[in-house]
């Protein structure tokens, strides 16, 4: 088990390298010298040098990498233009912000999709199968941001039910984790269906039938639990697809998380903040996949005993 | 089982030969209502979008601001409205169908030339290069989508050029993963290797025995890409990172009529409904030709 955890650990280092590499790359073509930004405008050539070299922005762009990582590992992401603040610390203070959002739209997405697949499975070709089939192929086809739009039009312009956005009460996460996690449910629907239609088949459902089990009992006891497996296994994607629909959502809802700090700061041609941002968004990702890869493991007694010997 | 061998005579077993694999296709795909649904959807969409070139002219009717019209909620005249500077918004949503069209199918062809191509080497080639590909694959799909999208649009600048570009580079890992997966059960074929001791040339077992026998899932792939490509740049354009204004892309209307959602819901009501309608026709004729590409998957 252990040596599985250290092989998945290992493996992932030089995915992550070569994530935050791209994105440093990528970041490093856009326009916006932050050098040149900071100076006077009669600040001469050679001034520009002396400030790109005391800044640690000077070499070729391998070189600047690397110290750039180097210094992540110390904490150290620079300091963002537009706030005034270390990129480190309006990062960590914002992503709690947005790990919350997406923590609580799989939630939403769970209640949505596992009785809604169950359901289009048990009552497999009916209009009960029709109706969860269509209604999680709108929701796959939904722009989530323009759902978000129609939520904020219903229930706070309208009703006036909850708030339109920010994060001042309990009551604000409401809308973001709603739409969020509709816009997950789709596909999540259709997994659970599928997942569900095949248990279904399988010869311990007919045993437990022809022993007298009752039909409610062989759905919520025996199938349920063997099809809940594939749902629980995409569940990492899924908290990663969260992670990344969060960007719009924030947006509309002006939730003060990570995605909408990018966003920002890339209009605002911040690039120290955006790219800081994008990096550690992407490496906290891929930590989070990992951990969710190991506790599989601990889970599905397969991986385990291939690593046991 | 065995009376099911002999449902044929040998005329009809003929007849069925000579159909091509598009048309069993094409047979296949006709029973299923929603995929037929779709196709009608897109090819409407497609006949609007170049009814709207012909008939409008982009700088008086669909860019020109017109203060004296500003906002005017739906009526017969203007059957979606107009937006805050007057202009038609129904206009406006056939004109931009074309953007996130070829938004979404160019970005598609791109990922699926590369993807598939370096999918397709994966897969047949299998070892060190196989690999090496799977790997760099992993680091893409390290990212999100749109992050990715947003760092490849800052890197670059806003151009409908550059939104095709880093939507088809965004989605490159999908289809190579997907390719190789398909090579996969082809690659030991005995046909391969017929064909590799004859001394065909690597190139053209890939290209003429190898490819055709593992396209289903990457058509499958290239319908559903295309409503996620439109999707992603719909989101671009939402965030101020696609197309630039003041071109009608559906996106960018919703996003600049949000700050007048109160009274005028309209504005971003309609354009919103036209992107869902298009991804819509896309994923239920990708959901159609999955079924219709391999009954055995149907049940």
């Amino acid at each position: 088990m252990i040596r599985y955890i250290v092989k998945r650990a290992v493996m992932m280092i030089p995915v992550i390298l070569a994530v935050s590499f791209v994105v440093y790359f990528l970041m490093d073509l856009a326009p916006g010298d932050i050098v040149t930004s900071l100076m006077p405008q009669d600040a001469t050539e050679h001034e520009i040098e002396m400030m790109r070299e005391e800044m640690g922005l000077n070499g070729p762009l391998i070189e600047r990498y690397f110290r750039y990582m180097k210094n992540l590992l110390k904490g150290d992401l620079g300091v963002s233009l537009s706030m005034k603040r270390p990129v480190m610390e309006v990062f960590l203070e914002r992503f709690p912000n947005t790990l919350k959002l997406a923590f609580w739209s799989i939630i939403v997405a769970m209640i949505i999709s596992v009785p809604l697949g169950i359901a289009a499975a048990t009552h497999h070709r009916t209009w009960v199968d029709g109706v969860s089939m269509i209604a999680s192929m709108i929701g796959v086809s939904m722009p989530a941001f323009w759902l978000g739009i129609l939520l904020i039009l219903l229930f706070s312009l309208k009703l006036g039910w909850l708030p339109s956005g920010g994060s001042s009460s309990f009551k604000s996460i409401i809308l973001p984790a709603l739409t969020l996690g509709t816009a997950q449910a789709g596909n999540l629907t259709r997994i659970t269906r599928s997942s569900m239609l095949e248990v279904i088949r399988q010869d311990y459902l007919r045993t437990a039938r022809a022993k007298g089990v009752s039909e409610r009992h062989v759905i919520y006891k025996h199938a349920l639990k063997n099809a809940l497996i594939p749902i629980i296994t995409i569940l990492g994607s899924t908290f990663g697809n969260a992670l990344g629909g969060a960007v719009v959502i924030e947006t509309v809802f002006s939730w003060p998380g990570v995605a909408r700090l990018t966003v920002t700061a890339i209009n605002t041609r911040d690039m120290t903040l955006a790219t800081g941002c994008i990096i550690m968004f992407t490496i906290f990702l891929n930590l989070t996949l990992l951990l969710v890869d190991i506790a599989y493991a601990y889970v599905d007694p397969r991986i385990k005993a291939q690593y046991s010997k | 089982m065995v009376g099911e061998k002999w449902k044929y005579s040998a005329d009809e077993l003929k007849e069925y030969k000579k159909r091509s694999m598009a048309k069993e296709v094409w047979r296949n795909y006709k029973k299923s209502p929603s995929a037929m649904l779709g196709l009608v959807i897109l090819v409407v969409i497609i006949i609007l979008a170049i009814v709207a070139q012909v008939i409008f002219d982009y700088d008086e009717d669909i860019v020109q601001q017109n203060i004296m019209n500003r906002l005017q909620k739906p009526s017969a005249e203007h059957i979606f409205g107009t937006d805050q500077y007057g202009r038609d918004i129904f206009a406006r949503i056939l004109y931009g169908a074309k953007y996130s069209l070829s938004v979404g199918i160019v970005s598609v062809a791109i990922s699926c030339f590369i993807g598939s191509t370096l999918g397709l080497i994966a897969g047949y080639y299998g070892g060190r290069l196989e690999n090496i590909i799977l790997r760099t694959c992993e680091v893409f799909v390290g990212i999100p989508s749109v992050l990715l999208g947003i760092a490849i649009m800052a890197a670059f600048g806003q151009s409908i050029v550059v939104l095709m570009l880093a939507i088809g580079l965004v989605y490159v890992p999908m289809f190579a993963r997907t390719a190789r997966a398909a090579v996969l059960p082809v690659r030991d074929q005995e046909y391969i290797e017929a064909a590799k001791v004859s001394g065909v040339s690597d190139f053209r077992i890939i290209f003429t025995h190898v490819l055709p026998n593992s396209m289903s899932p990457i058509i499958v792939q290239v319908t559903m890409g295309v409503a996620n490509g439109i999707l992603t740049a719909s989101q671009l354009s939402f965030l101020g990172l696609g197309i630039p204004v003041p071109a009608p892309e559906w996106g960018a209307m919703l996003s600049s009529g949000r700050e007048f959602i109160r009274d005028y819901s309209y504005l971003t009501f309609f354009p919103g409904l036209a992107i869902m309608i298009t991804v819509l026709a896309f994923n239920l004729m990708g959901d159609g030709l999955r079924d219709a590409l391999d009954p055995k998957l149907k049940q």
